[in-house]
């Protein structure tokens, strides 16, 4: 440093990010405080995602609350509808139909893996590596087109039901789903060839974002953060709903808790997440796949009509 | 299976443990206020209790029971165990205070901050309590205002509806029933969830 530097007097400079920014990925702010390049503080501001959920919620049936938490998370609303439908049915004691858990597990999976690329494919892009995030897009539009042949749309699926899931699989999904993650796998492992290994990348990740396993737990964090930081927690083993419990599957951990650490627990979750969907599509049983209960649903109409004496 | 949780916080509260159920499996207890930092470090710390990990701080709005309007629910994991256990207090609506845990589990920050927020429900030793959203929307009339058939009354617009000539009786009923318990405070509850 020269004497010109040493006597410049500097200052902390605050810089707001957001709420709407480019880099960001919905709504939320961020003041920063700068020293140079060295990020001192941060003070995040996260209201502006608030939609009052609950709130919405109090003001239609409980069977009306369905599409709305489609719209919690864009990549994977099939997750939030069976976790409110679980909800329902622990209040009301209901036992959904064999053939409708594995149909939410495969689902379920499928929305996990969409998750997961989308989360790598725009970590990448926000270190610079544009090309990553169009192959894992490209990747995750297989996936959905598979959704979209299950439930009928792309994103706001209302796929499920208190009791089950709305419609039973659509002919011929299986060999249409092995294939489509098969496709899907190949640019996935693609990325992966161009990226995990990449000096560049690991230099941008490897460090970044430390976060311990004990402040991870005493911040209520789960998933592949938790997992990350080295504990071996997964709610899949740790109390299986549906039929997790049938599965062979294995649970990645990191050591670190860093940035690089989540990446690869993201990516071998995916991995992992394949092998449970091939599994449930091998063994998923056939019958069906909604409750036949009064208290949720109309009869099937042609029972009903049939009874009907008009 | 976490019986033995409830079991544990009645031997050593006692009279503190106001109220316990188990319903749908969820265990649940009622605390007195002024002992809850208390029981919930005792929950943190305990060697066979472990809760280390919070998961969720909540209010509930009973908007016609007097004086304890409001509950305060905190839901707790433990790793170690895997037990969970949902903690209450309440909290009256005169002087709505609740003593902040954030300083025992700092993942309840954002929650509490939301407390305070919708309900206007003020955490003592928060370290932050600064409101969430940017909206002021402390304690809305509850619940939101419907017509019977499942439309907002805000569409005041089909109170001079001429196709339906129902709408304005409809309209001027609902408020009633709903806007007076703001008003007086005289409990009227079983109208308004007649009307839900």
């Amino acid at each position: 440093m020269t004497d010109i530097a040493h006597d410049l007097p500097t200052r902390n400079m605050e810089v707001t990010l957001g709420p709407s920014h480019p880099a960001m990925h919905g709504t939320v702010r961020m003041r920063v405080e700068l020293d140079g390049e060295t990020i001192v503080k941060t003070e995040t501001e996260v209201g502006y995602l608030h939609r009052g959920f609950e709130k919405e919620c109090e003001s239609v049936h409980w069977a009306q609350v369905m599409p709305y938490t489609d719209r919690l998370n864009y990549v994977s609303p099939l997750i939030n509808n069976f976790a409110y439908c679980q909800a329902v049915e622990k209040l009301l004691g209901t036992e959904i139909p064999e053939r409708a858990k594995y149909i939410r597990v495969i689902a379920s999976e499928i929305s996990r893996i969409c998750d997961h690329i989308t989360c790598c494919g725009a970590q990448a892009m926000e270190v610079g590596g544009f090309t990553p995030f169009l192959y894992m897009i490209e990747g995750r539009e297989m996936l959905w087109d598979m959704i979209e042949e299950l439930t009928g749309a792309r994103v706001t699926v209302n796929y499920a039901r208190p009791g089950g899931v709305a419609h039973d699989l659509p002919p011929g999904f299986t060999e249409r789903c092995l294939n489509a993650l098969e496709k899907c796998y190949k640019l996935v492992d693609d990325t992966d060839k161009l990226l995990t290994r990449n000096r560049i990348f690991i230099d941008r990740m490897n460090g970044v974002g430390k976060i311990s396993s004990t402040e991870a737990i005493s911040y209520g964090m789960t998933g592949p953060f938790l997992r990350a930081t080295g504990v071996a927690h997964d709610i899949r083993r740790a109390q299986p709903y549906d039929v997790y419990d049938r599965f062979d599957f294995d649970i990645p951990v990191g050591s670190n808790g860093d940035c690089y650490d989540r990446w690869l627990v993201r990516y071998e979750e995916m991995r992992q997440s394949r092998r449970i969907v091939e599994q449930a599509l091998e063994q998923i049983p056939p019958g069906p796949v909604l409750v036949q209960d009064p208290r949720l649903h109309c009869p099937p109409k042609t029972r009903s009509i049939r009874k009907s004496k008009v | 299976m976490a019986q033995i949780v409830l079991e544990r916080l009645r031997r050593k509260f006692g009279g503190a443990i106001l109220e316990t159920h188990s319903n749908f499996g969820n265990d649940t207890c009622v605390v007195q206020i002024e002992r809850l930092v208390e029981i919930a470090e005792f929950l943190r710390d305990d060697r066979e209790l472990q809760f280390d990990m919070p998961i969720d701080c909540t209010a509930v709005d009973f908007f016609s029971r007097r004086p304890v309007r409001f509950e305060v629910v905190y839901h707790f994991y433990s790793m170690a165990n895997g037990h969970r256990v949902r903690v209450k207090v309440h909290v009256g609506e005169e002087n709505p205070i609740c003593p902040s845990l954030t300083p025992l589990w700092p993942g309840l920050n954002w929650h509490e901050r939301e407390v305070w927020d919708l309900y206007g429900i003020r955490f003592t030793g928060h370290p932050n309590l600064k409101r969430v959203s940017d909206v002021r929307r402390i304690r809305r009339p509850s619940p939101a205002q419907r017509l019977p058939h499942g439309r907002a009354a805000a569409a005041d617009s089909h109170a001079h509806d001429p196709r339906r000539p129902d709408a304005a009786a409809t309209l001027a009923r609902n408020a009633e029933s709903t806007v007076s318990i703001l008003d007086d405070g005289a409990p009227r509850l079983g109208r308004v969830l007649a009307m839900v």
